[in-house]
């Protein structure tokens, strides 16, 4: 019986000179949600390319639902059902935000939807799932940052995934967006989707992730529940530096 | 209601080789056959962003299927067209595959290379009259051609229309705006670009098949045509790229002001083409069809919002 | 130098297709795809300079090489100036000519995408090279000093005066443009408003100058290429586009990343226009150069040399 929906065993990525992420391992579970959490730099958006196909490995397996991955063009990973948000704001700007959307329901479902109605529907749907559906007629270039946010969650979200992948999303909202989006990321994993959130907000990750992973300089130097690594004195100081003795 | 309209003006223009004068049936058999070379480049350029100045290259070849069929095969017009398409297909897949990797300006500069190197290969190839040429058998009347020219824009705009309100078209102008996130959300962008550099590459070799036969001459200087090349994107980026009426609207438009310039002076319609780009594109970047949208709700701040977005 | 070739081609007739005679040949002909190389590479400058810096796709530069080469062509002719002296007057002319055309006319579309910039500049080439013809009419010119028929022999080849002095002047300039570049304060400063407008303007740097000013170094140095291709070869008003995209092929083969690499990319095409003209025929040299730059690009689109953008 399968229990993991992703395995990533000793992935390493180098780029030229640099060594991003050296020998990392984890699963994640069916329908958890993990956090992934690590100084700025530490790789977590390249691990991110890796599993999303924006990148191959260098070393190493991807196992999506024990299938191998690592090799797998984009759209194909996208087809088997993993979807990804973007750090930095990635929408189709001459495209109104229904469509955006709708590109998702399109084309990365699994099965594929070739009716363009019945796509736009779906899209709408979904917008009203994440909030923003009174912009649906707009152009995604006139939206705001947090609405943004929103948008990218709800193309993600058109794609029907069974792994989804978020990149700091709550970067740059206030206290209440950060509820709200909890709230809409818990109805998410309701519907029985597996979860992978990178994020700085502690507050978030706190009320999301049973488990997280910790990685800095590309390496895991955690991992477990969410209250033991926070503790931790390596996550400490990964973050604070060294504690000095006063 | 606009289907009517559409129909009537289809028609309207179907009747011209009944009351147009011989000069201007001329005229527009060119500007019929530049404006479905707009909307090949339309689909490639406008939808899918992939600024290709190699379309000429595909123009080429379809003349040059039509010619050789003819001449040294003795094979009807019919079938030689129907070789010309399939060549330039077929080299639209073979070169599309590798040089559709290439990103924004050296794909431009990759399919501009092509028709130099079109142009020297063939011009050494004696059986296709090599520097010299080939002359054609005398065609049908004008008459004829008109219309065959009419019904391959009918065709061409059929085919965009489609692609406007597709899920294809969604797909290829998603890669436009943006090739990563298209693909990470499900898009096969290869299977795509190639797919619209054929759809690109079939109606321009369409359209030059139908032309050599038409005037009869073909060599490669005007066969890889570059500044034909170059007026199918002027016109189409003029018009309004990524529409279905845009290149239409483009190539009608631009054809006529420098035919009736070149009647005063031959360089003034060159010298035209260039005022037009250059003033174009400051101003209206995204072609008439968009101006016409947004011109009631903003006037003349239209112009001036596009100049302070790029300025600096 | 057609001359000195068919000389060659004589010594080869009567002596048979002797093994040395080959050599001769074939050195002969490597010597002017230098020389030409070293032209052509002098042409690229405006242009990577253009692409590397400011981000403009100068579809124009041939047309402003163009411009430069009547500048000299009417200087020689109207005051019987020489076009190596007066070529610092024609840098001069073609420097203010780029600085007011950027000012004026291409800083409106700095921010714009660079399809856009590319159909901007084509519409201006199209607009020099008609205006050109008619002010300067279509027929070619040619500067043609008193030493223009002068020869010198060196180990074999026979090097015409004229091509030697162009080819010192082009290396000249290349060595000029890197060094200034990469030590002169001006030049820093024009770098660093490339990779950073926002910090070279918290540091003081007035963007619409240096852009200004950079541009009119792209036309002093077109200006100097054009004077060079006056005295090699023959002046219309339509020999842009050809000296356009050959320029592009340069900076493209030879990388954006450094002014030097673009005398790698010169020899390149000098020399592959010179052995195939000699091997294949004239004919075919577009194909064999325009064929290896598309496979260039296809295998290694980062130029033979590394990063181009």
């Amino acid at each position: 019986m399968m229990t993991k929906k992703l395995k990533v065993h000793k992935v390493s990525k180098r780029f030229q000179g640099l060594l991003a992420i050296d020998n990392l391992t984890f699963e994640l579970e069916t329908n958890e949600i993990l956090g992934l959490i690590g100084p700025n730099g530490a790789g977590k958006t390249t691990l991110v390319n890796l599993i999303s196909g924006t990148m191959r490995p260098t070393h190493g397996t991807i196992l999506f639902e024990d299938i191998p991955i690592q090799n797998l063009s984009p759209y194909k990973r996208s087809r088997m059902g993993i979807a990804r948000t973007f750090q930095i704001m990635n929408p189709f700007p001459a495209l109104t935000v229904l469509d955006n959307v709708a590109v998702g329901a399109l084309f990365g479902t699994i099965g594929g939807c070739t009716n363009m109605e019945t796509a736009r529907n779906e899209a709408l749907h979904w917008l009203e799932f994440v909030g923003i559906s009174r912009h649906a007629k707009r152009l995604a270039n006139v939206l705001s940052g947090p609405e943004c946010k929103r948008l990218e969650l709800a193309k993600a979200l058109a794609m029907r995934p069974k792994l989804l992948i978020l990149d700091e999303v709550m970067a740059g909202l206030n206290h209440s967006e950060i509820e709200e989006l909890v709230q809409v990321i818990k109805k998410v994993r309701e519907r029985g989707i597996s979860i992978i959130v990178i994020e700085h907000v502690m507050k978030a990750i706190k009320s999301l992730c049973e488990r997280l992973v910790v990685i800095q300089h590309g390496i895991k130097i955690a991992e477990g529940s969410t209250e033991d690594v926070l503790a931790s004195n390596e996550v400490i100081s990964a973050y604070l530096g060294k504690r000095k003795r006063l | 209601m606009k289907t009517l309209l559409f129909l009537l003006a289809a028609f309207g223009l179907a009747t011209i080789p009944w009351w147009g004068s011989a000069s201007f049936i001329q005229f527009c058999i060119d500007a019929l056959l530049v404006a479905v070379l707009a909307q090949s480049w339309n689909i490639i350029g406008g939808f899918t962003g992939y600024a290709s100045f190699g379309n000429s290259v595909f123009y080429g070849l379809g003349g040059y299927g039509v010619a050789i069929s003819m001449l040294q095969f003795g094979l009807p017009f019919e079938v030689g067209l129907c070789i010309g398409a399939l060549i330039g297909t077929s080299v639209a897949l073979i070169l599309g595959l590798p040089i559709l990797r290439l990103r924004g300006f050296y794909f431009g500069i990759a399919t501009l290379s092509l028709t130099f190197t079109m142009t020297s290969l063939v011009s050494n190839i004696s059986f296709a009259g090599g520097n010299i040429g080939l002359v054609l058998p005398i065609g049908p009347s004008d008459t004829l051609f008109f219309e065959l020219s009419l019904a391959l824009l009918g065709a061409a705009t059929l085919t965009v229309w489609w692609i406007a309100r597709s899920r294809f078209g969604l797909g290829l102008v998603a890669i436009r705006e943006n090739e990563l996130t298209a693909a990470v959300m499900g898009i096969n962008t290869t299977l795509y670009k190639v797919l619209a550099f054929m759809l690109s590459g079939l109606l321009a070799s369409l359209a030059g098949g139908i032309h050599a036969y038409w005037i009869t001459f073909l060599d490669p200087g005007s066969a890889f045509d570059l500044s034909l090349n170059v007026k199918m994107i002027i016109m189409t980026v003029f018009g309004g790229p990524g529409t279905v009426l845009g290149p239409i609207l483009g190539a009608f438009s631009l054809s006529a002001i420098s035919e009736m310039l070149a009647f005063y002076i031959t360089n003034l319609a060159n010298l035209f083409y260039g005022f037009v780009i250059v003033i174009a594109i400051i101003f209206m970047p995204r072609g008439c069809i968009d101006l016409a949208l947004h011109y009631r709700e903003q006037g003349w701040r239209y112009f001036l919002e596009n100049i302070k977005k790029t300025k600096i | 130098m057609r001359k000195a070739l068919l000389e060659n081609l004589n010594i080869r007739c009567r002596h048979g297709n002797s093994g040395k005679y080959k050599m001769i040949l074939l050195w002969q002909v490597l010597v002017n795809g230098v020389l030409l190389g070293g032209i052509y590479a002098a042409m690229a400058l405006g242009l990577v300079l253009a692409w590397g810096v400011l981000h403009i796709v100068n579809v124009a530069h041939g047309a402003l090489i163009m411009l430069g080469a009547y500048v000299s062509y009417y200087l020689f002719t109207f005051i019987g100036l020489d076009p190596f002296a007066g070529m610092p007057l024609s840098m001069i002319v073609m420097f203010g000519f780029g600085y007011l055309l950027q000012l004026y006319l291409l800083n409106f579309m700095i921010k714009a995408p660079m399809f856009n910039t590319l159909l901007l500049t084509f519409g201006l080439a199209v607009i020099f090279a008609n205006l050109a013809q008619f002010a300067f009419s279509a027929d070619f010119r040619i500067i043609n000093p008193v030493y223009a028929g002068d020869n010198f022999v060196w180990l074999g080849a026979t090097i015409p005066l004229v091509r030697i002095l162009a080819f010192g002047v082009a290396m000249t300039l290349t060595l000029f443009l890197w060094a200034f570049l990469t030590y002169a304060r001006y030049g820093r400063a024009i770098r660093a408003t490339a990779q950073n407008l926002v910090a070279a303007r918290l540091y003081g740097i007035n963007p619409r100058k240096i852009y200004a000013m950079t541009f009119g170094i792209v036309g002093a140095f077109a200006a100097a290429s054009g004077v060079l291709y006056g005295v090699v070869w023959q002046i219309n008003p339509y020999i842009g586009s050809n000296l356009t995209a050959k320029s592009f092929a340069i900076a493209i083969i030879g990388g954006l990343q450094n002014p030097l690499y673009v005398i790698v990319g010169g020899l390149f095409l000098g020399i592959i226009e010179s052995l195939s003209s000699l091997y294949l025929g004239p004919t075919y040299s577009d194909l064999v150069f325009f064929g290896i730059l598309v496979l260039i690009l296809i295998v290694r689109p980062t130029g033979l040399l590394g990063k181009t953008a």
